[in-house]
């Protein structure tokens, strides 16, 4: 199998900080996968990593969230896989972070 | 807009289709020379180019002329360029999209779908007092966020107008952080029907 590319693994880690954020409840791959990353070992739904010129990538996150403000959740996931990307010392190789809520479960938000 | 929008692109598709039938007639009439068989002169006495000609002349003659033919060809004239524009403000105008976008910089986007916004709406709507039964459309904007339409049925016993400002402070913390305008409509709920 081989090693996972600098996009694979920037996919993994943004969609681990983002599902790490109260009031996300999983990634959403569109119904159809095409919100999905393919990564050795499987496919990661929700995320979507796209090379940039200059090196860096564009991370598109598609959430099912918990019943919860929206704005809030959206600038905490940009802030946690900002977070991620600095701790994992990828922060050069992270261009914008987009989210786009696509469904929600109506269970109230811890 | 919406009705101009989907002629605009149900006479597109049309007109496409008609370009490729007649592209693909010209490729298999373009296998033979001559004037018969699969040739382009073939194709054109196939589908009557050379009486349709004959027609256009005399029709050509009388628009000339002036008489019942020439008002009523400038009468057509000028329906065509109408339709023309409304035609053409259908394929410029942009839809309003199924999501609202609620940021759009340099670090990203961020945006959400009308319908989890919708049902995030109607979960906190149910909540607010003497609401028997709510439903939401998220409606988004061209260029603003949008707005909640929230259309709620009330117990007897309650005030429209204080319905009306609790169900607004419940969706607010929703709608307000997104920039989202909310229209509220409330009806009195049928007989028996109880807070959910």
């Amino acid at each position: 199998m081989p090693p996972p590319s600098e996009r694979m693994e920037l996919a993994t880690l943004a969609l681990s900080a983002a599902l790490g954020v109260a009031g996300v409840v999983r990634g959403h791959d569109g119904g159809d996968g095409r919100y999905a990353t393919a990564v050795p070992g499987g496919v990661l739904p929700g995320v979507v990593v796209a090379a940039r010129a200059g090196g860096s990538y564009t991370v598109d996150l598609y959430l099912t969230a918990a019943l919860a403000p929206l704005r809030a959740l959206g600038d905490a996931v940009r802030d946690a896989v900002t977070r991620a990307a600095v701790a994992a010392g990828r922060v050069d190789a992270l261009g914008p972070v987009s989210v786009r809520f696509i469904s929600v479960e109506e269970e109230p938000a811890p | 807009m919406i009705l101009l929008r989907a002629l605009a692109r149900l006479l597109g598709f049309l007109l496409v289709v008609a370009l490729a039938v007649t592209g693909a007639a010209v490729a298999l009439f373009s296998i033979q020379g001559g004037d018969g068989g699969l040739s382009i002169p073939g194709l054109a006495k196939l589908v009557g180019l050379p009486s349709l000609g004959t027609t256009v002349d005399g029709f050509l003659s009388q628009l000339e002329a002036s008489g019942p033919v020439a008002v009523l060809s400038a009468l057509g004239g000028l329906g065509a360029i109408v339709l023309g524009a409304l035609l053409i403000l259908g394929a410029l105008t942009p839809g309003r999209g199924r999501t609202f976008a609620l940021d759009d910089n340099e670090q990203g986007a961020l945006a959400a779908r009308r319908r989890p916004l919708a049902r995030m709406a109607t979960a906190l709507a149910v909540r607010a007092g003497g609401v028997t039964r709510a439903k939401v459309r998220a409606r988004p904007g061209r260029r603003r966020p949008g707005v909640l339409r929230i259309r709620a049925e009330l117990t007897r016993r309650s005030s429209q107008a204080e319905a009306r400002t609790a169900l607004e402070q419940a969706v607010a913390p929703l709608a307000e952080p997104l920039g989202i305008k909310t229209n509220v409509k409330t009806s009195v709920a049928e007989r028996g029907a109880r807070v959910q």
